[in-house]
């Protein structure tokens, strides 16, 4: 019997050893990818950005056959308001541009130049038959001299629209279309019809070099030959960028691509993607980067391609469209002398993601080429690592003296930062922001610590009620709000009271605007804890937040998340909606208090008014900024510098900067009636009512200036304290667990915590 | 009567015993709705308690399929785990067993102070030494490499001290003879030691084996690259939308410490009911 | 009981046996631990700060908590898993087949991974789960098991269930070694089971004692990690331990603290093992 089953499991392990190992095989694919660029000590190619003639929105760029670089595009010309299609060409790398030819062609859509210096351009008419969009669609053949020629494009399917065109070595023209084919265009008739695509492949979008078509799917990429139409998958390292990038192969209906294909040197092909510029030699089984995406514009997310060209091989040129809708030339020029990589490098931590400190880092990387900035993000989000795993992993780092320069403290336990002493002294360098720019004074003495500061947040929100006029003068306490919420409810038990999104960010909205009250030397004072708790409580079982929540589950969702971290937002739109009478929470920014503005012309009964201010006015702190010490703090503290400054808060819009000049810049941004955002939204009758944004007044900016200078005191961020909080808070509002139990729960566990 | 109370009692404990492995073998063949529903309430997201059943009621392979074809990094972490687990246990063996042997059959100046240090050094907690290895393993240039996890779990000093104890029940009838013959102290390690060892040593490994293949929290603070990382700090997370898929993985990660833990009981008995013998 | 003597006198190629392990050990245990108790005479970033750590160590009411727990949990496991090992391994003597089977099941907790058994912990201790259901089917009231008292008696019986097979194989090792010759002739001299089983068994397996109870000590601090996957880093009072203080002093950079309450630990340990030995050996 033992033998037997000795055997027995003997065998099955060979076999289920046999079976994993064939399946790991499986499962390993090939590694490529990126290389990183095996340079040597010296060389790096540098960026710069080519000045394009003025009003000219660059579409298409290629290299000319007497060896200059040809640019397309539209050109707007603003004293003789005339639009045009206009050819460029630089004999220079971009210095100087002289205008070969100009025309006067309607709607242009797409284009593309041809390498004799002409252009292939197509234009778009939008015709609206009742009630149907349809568009058609015209080419242009426009060439150095002579005549153009015309022709009308059709296209598979009525209702089609172009997303890209391309031109292989011959002039044959190929588009890609909104339902993912790729079709080639007869030149003579004008019918455009699908290519290399038998098996039913799509196509997201497409690259040529020669007469080789890339076209990118999800899957990877397919080469095409543009005289047979014979198609067959790319080598494996050009696909496998395609696969191991998420963002690689999705487009939208805006113009733009996620990478750029461009003919290479000897058979070579260039792609241009955010993690850099690559050749990959055909039939090659490696791809080979040039320049370093993170150490250019090119890792700036919010950029998109559109379109490449290898000159030569010291010089590429890469046209991109930015975020705000403006296109750059940007070439890239090899420069031998220069140091492969930066020799000083400087590392900022964040524990989440953050697009602003992203363009803070793009933007000072390219101001200071001689240092290589790298962002560390602790949590990504995509791979199970929990706050404290990653607090752990910095704080060994932080041990080995190979911690971060810069260190963004939201989520990190940033009172043990400053007593251990790891933090430097930042004083001098929020002096000189507050000289040059002005701060808001509060919230920068919140932060203040026996005449030296550790800590400045690079931005703010506060915690503001809406509703009608005794709910916000109710707005002075939860306990007000709620006794007001039950007044409510007694009116009208069919009206939602407070409006919200989930229970979780309902909860947070009102630990945001009261938090900051429970601060009781070094713990909390577990009455106002309470208080807090039987307040939320009444005001959440006056609504049924049962359907939103079955919602939220079905769609994995729990806050709204702001540039990575989780704030509420007042939904005072929802109040005019129908869907509740009062809301307290963090408006994203100006643009939120012009729209509110903007609903209170229309709505006068709506009102608005900082939360909770009976006991202490509270902000909620973001990218709260510290230098570590024992680095490279003079770097560091530059960097800290121009992130504080006006130059990268004047790009975002999410909550307010602590930067006056730059608070001010967005304050006449919303004054400037050029900039309106209009918003809607549906009434108790399912009607869409349409709200026209309003520019603020000087008052209105005046009024909010006062009551942002009001907010003294920092909400709670302790990360465990938060989470403590809002974890035992929703059991006791579903019911779960008592009063008693939940504040016994969370005054044991914070003083088990304060007490470490 | 009393046989019968004896054999229920006992049988209710290794019930309960191997509870969680039919636990996920019943969870793999569920389809991901159906575990949801008997679990939700356990989360906190339904209302009523949670349920179970042994029995699929809608059987289904998916969750097998889904992760031997579906997740290429199960099989990478699968293999590291492999790695992380023979590196040290054969480690152990190499450096280990000569130690353990030492120190049993040998008298010196010192032995009991070694034998004391061993099992104080076995009993730390990995929190105690965490940074201080993490900063010497830097010092090395280990860090991130799967060597900074094997090297310290190669003399970890848990083997020694199982293998001594068995070492020590070794006749010393036998050695004695050998070395009278004139065998050298390699000789008599190598020909009659490890040989009659052997069920020792065996269950040692075994020990090992399955501390290594659930090791969390030295992966977790030595190894950044997640392509380093072992099966283990793959399973914590377990998301209600892909429960059947976690289940599986959990149920073939235990799978090799299952095979390896039945294909050596007997040497494990033998090893362990020899090191218990009186010293 | 026959002596065995010692074995071999002083060869100098014991150095060569012991030699690649002591390097190992040394690096990569003995030089961190001796870095612990330098940084226990230190500020968390450098600095000599003498005994003020340990002051603080030892007046720190977490600490005090969590040291308490464990020793309250070591003091409860171990009669607790002895005793009740020991039981089941005389049970299982009397048992003639299925033996073998019974055996298995009872070691393979020892070869579940902590995570893998992780989810079904939280399902059945959940205030809805599996235990209450039950609970509830048999008109009995259930309680909030992991954020009450009882999360201490959730944590002895997980480490019961890890840990029972092992000390049952032990023990039954150690029984098995006990000739019946000696019971015989306590039949025969009419010894009741239970003047039996206090005379005869218990004495003859004291060595196996000594193995199972260093072991099962090493075990109660591996429960740590069940601990803290279940009920993350500030579960229940009752089940904070001494690495779940660590574990958070690090997060907080005290570093300090931590390697002050670790010297402290060590020392604790010591003295424990030292202890056994003597009075081990004062049987012997």
């Amino acid at each position: 019997m033992k033998h037997n089953r000795k055997t027995f499991t003997r065998i099955f392990a060979l076999l289920l050893a046999a079976i994993l190992t064939a399946g790991m095989l499986v499962g390993c694919g090939g590694d490529s990818g990126g290389g990183s660029a095996g340079q040597g000590e010296t060389g790096r190619f540098l960026e710069s950005e080519v000045e394009l003639p003025e009003g000219f929105q660059l579409q298409t760029i290629t290299k000319l056959d007497d060896g200059s670089l040809g640019a397309g595009g539209i050109l707007y010309d603003q004293e003789a308001d005339k639009v045009t299609y206009c050819l460029l060409r630089s004999s220079d790398l971009g210095q100087t541009w002289e205008t070969v030819r100009e025309e006067e062609t309607p709607d242009v859509a797409q284009s593309v130049m041809a390498p004799d210096g002409g252009a292939s351009v197509i234009s778009i008419e939008a015709n609206e038959d009742d009630g149907d969009y349809s568009f058609s669609y015209t080419l242009y053949q426009i060439p150095v001299e002579g005549d153009i020629a015309k022709q009308k494009l059709t296209l598979p399917d009525e209702q089609d629209m172009i997303l890209q065109i391309v031109r292989d070595e011959s002039g044959s023209l190929f588009l890609v279309d909104v339902n993912h084919d790729l079709l080639a265009v007869d030149l003579d008739t004008g019918k455009c019809s699908p290519i290399g695509q038998d098996d039913g492949v799509s196509t997201e979008y497409c690259g040529i070099a020669g007469k080789t078509l890339f076209a990118v799917n999800e899957d990877g990429v397919r080469m095409i030959d543009t005289e047979s139409g014979k198609s067959e998958d790319a080598d494996g390292a050009l696909s496998d960028v395609v696969k191991n990038n998420d963002y690689a192969f999705a487009t939208s209906t805006e113009i733009g691509l996620p990478m750029a294909f461009a003919a290479g040197e000897d058979d070579s092909i260039l792609f241009v993607n955010h993690e850099g510029i690559f050749t990959h030699k055909l039939g090659g089984s490696i791809n080979e980067q040039l320049v370093d995406g993170s150490l250019v514009s090119l890792n700036d997310t919010s950029i998109v391609f559109l379109d490449a060209v290898q000159m030569d091989t010291d010089n590429i040129f890469v046209a991109v469209l930015g975020d705000d809708g403006s296109e750059q030339l940007l070439h890239y020029a090899y420069d031998a002398e220069t140091a492969a990589v930066p020799e000083k490098e400087l590392t900022v931590y964040t524990l989440t993601e953050s697009t602003l400190l992203r363009q803070a880092v793009t933007a000072f990387q390219k101001s200071n080429p001689d240092t290589y900035v790298k962002l560390e993000v602790g949590m990504t989000g995509d791979d199970g690592v929990t706050a404290e795993d990653a607090i752990k992993l910095l704080n060994t780092n932080i041990m080995a003296g190979k911690g971060p320069d810069v260190l963004i403290l939201d989520g990190l336990p940033m009172d043990s930062y400053v007593e251990k002493g790891i933090l430097e002294d930042i004083s001098d360098v929020v002096d000189a922001v507050e000289k040059e720019d002005g701060l808001f004074e509060n919230i920068r003495d919140a932060y203040k610590q026996d005449g030296k500061q550790y800590v400045m947040p690079v931005r703010f929100f506060g915690s503001l009620v809406a509703g009608n006029a005794d709910t916000v003068a109710a707005g002075g306490s939860l306990k007000k709000l709620a006794d007001r919420g039950e007044q409510l409810k007694k009116q009208d038990s069919s009206k939602n009271v407070f409006s919200s999104y989930t229970k979780q960010t309902f909860l947070l909205s009102l630990y945001e605007a009261d938090s900051a009250s429970w601060t009781q030397g070094d713990s909390i004072d577990a009455e106002k804890l309470r208080d807090f708790l039987t307040q939320a409580k009444r005001l959440y079982d006056l609504d049924d937040y049962s359907e939103f929540d079955k919602q939220a589950e079905a769609e994995g969702y729990d806050g709204i998340e702001v540039d990575g971290i989780k704030i509420s937002t007042l939904n005072g739109l929802g109040i005019v909606g129908g869907s509740g009478q009062m809301s307290v929470g963090t408006p994203t920014g100006l643009g939120d208090i012009q729209l509110m503005y903007s609903v209170q012309r229309e709505y006068p009964e709506i009102e608005f008014a900082p939360a909770d201010t009976d006991s202490v006015s509270s902000f909620v702190p973001y990218l709260m900024t510290g230098v570590v010490s024992g680095g490279d703090t003079e770097t560091a503290k530059q960097f800290v510098k121009m992130l504080l400054g006006k130059d990268i808060g004047n790009q975002w819009t999410d909550g307010f900067a602590t930067n006056r000049a730059s608070y001010e810049s967005s304050a006449d941004a919303m004054m400037n009636s050029d900039q309106m955002v209009s918003t809607g939204f549906s009434d108790e009758n399912g009607n869409m009512v349409t709200i026209e944004g309003e520019p603020m007044t000087q008052e209105q900016i005046n009024a909010m200036t006062r009551q942002l200078e009001s907010l003294t005191q920092p909400s709670i961020t302790d990360r465990v304290i938060r989470d403590l909080v809002l974890d035992q808070g929703l059991l006791y509002l579903d019911g779960t667990q008592d009063l008693d139990t939940t504040v016994n729960e969370i005054q044991k566990k914070i003083n088990l915590y304060l007490s470490e | 009567m009393k046989r019968r109370i004896r054999l229920v009692a006992l049988s209710a404990i290794a019930l309960l015993s191997i509870a969680p492995l039919l636990f996920l073998v019943s969870g793999t063949l569920m389809g991901n709705q159906e575990i949801f529903t008997c679990i939700a309430p356990g989360l906190g997201k339904a209302e009523g308690y949670a349920s179970w059943h042994l029995l699929a009621a809608y059987p289904t392979l998916r969750n097998v399929v889904a992760l031997f074809l579906d997740s290429p990094e199960f099989f990478s972490m699968f293999w590291n785990s492999v790695k992380i687990s023979v590196g040290i246990v054969g480690g152990q063996i190499l450096f280990g067993m000569p130690a353990a042997w030492g120190l049993a059959c040998y008298s010196f100046r010192g032995r009991k102070a070694l034998y004391l240090l061993c099992i104080v050094l076995m009993m730390m907690p990995f929190q105690v030494t965490m940074l201080s290895e993490y900063l010497v393993l830097d010092r090395l240039h280990l860090l991130d490499t799967l060597a900074a996890v094997i090297l310290p779990g190669m003399f970890s000093t848990f083997s020694v001290f199982v293998m001594y104890r068995f070492f020590r029940s070794i006749p010393k009838g036998i050695l004695e003879a050998a070395r009278i013959d004139g065998a050298s102290d390699w000789q008599i390690f190598f020909h009659i030691g490890v040989p009659m060892g052997s069920s020792g040593i065996l269950s040692a490994v075994i020990l090992s084996f399955l501390e290594c293949w659930s090791m969390l929290e030295q992966p977790l603070t030595f190894l950044q690259s997640k392509n380093l990382w072992p099966l283990s700090l793959f399973l914590p997370e377990i998301q209600s939308n892909n429960a059947g898929v976690s289940l599986c993985a959990s149920l073939v990660a235990l799978v090799p410490a299952v095979l390896i833990f039945l294909s050596g009981q007997d040497y494990l008995e033998q090893g362990i009911a020899a090191s218990a013998m009186k010293e | 009981m026959r002596r065995r003597k010692r074995c071999g006198k002083r060869h100098s190629a014991v150095w060569l046996f012991l030699l690649p392990e002591m390097i190992g050990v040394l690096i990569f245990y003995l030089i961190p631990f001796a870095d612990v108790v330098r940084r226990s005479f230190s500020r968390a970033m450098g600095g000599f700060n003498g005994l003020d750590n340990y002051r603080q160590v030892l007046s720190n009411p977490a600490f005090q908590l969590a040291a308490g727990n464990t020793l309250k949990f070591v003091a409860v496991c171990l009669p607790l898993l002895l005793s009740l090992s020991l039981g089941i391994a005389i049970m299982l003597q009397k048992i003639i087949c299925g033996k073998q089977l019974l055996k298995s099941m009872y070691l393979l907790p020892l070869a579940i991974p902590a995570a893998s058994v992780v989810l079904l912990w939280k399902l059945v201790f959940h205030p809805q789960g599996l235990l209450n259901a039950l609970l509830h089917a048999l008109h009995l009231s259930g309680t909030d098991w992991m954020n009450t008292g009882t999360a201490f008696g959730v944590l002895v019986f997980t480490y019961i269930w890890k840990n029972l097979g092992y000390d049952v194989i032990l023990w039954t090792a150690g029984l098995s070694a006990i000739p019946k010759s000696i019971y015989e002739a306590a039949d025969v001299d009419g010894a009741g089971e239970w003047a039996k089983l206090w005379r005869i068994t218990l004495p003859n397996l004291r060595p196996t004692a000594f193995t199972i109870l260093v072991l099962s000590v090493l075990n109660t601090f591996k429960v740590f990690r069940e601990a803290y996957l279940v009920a993350g880093s500030y579960p229940q009072e009752s089940i904070y331990l001494l690495q779940h203080v660590f574990n958070n002093w690090f997060q907080d950079l005290s570093v300090d603290k931590m390697s002050a309450g670790s010297v402290l630990l060590a020392l604790v340990v010591l003295g424990f093992v030292l202890l056994l030995q003597r009075s081990w050996d004062k049987e012997d």
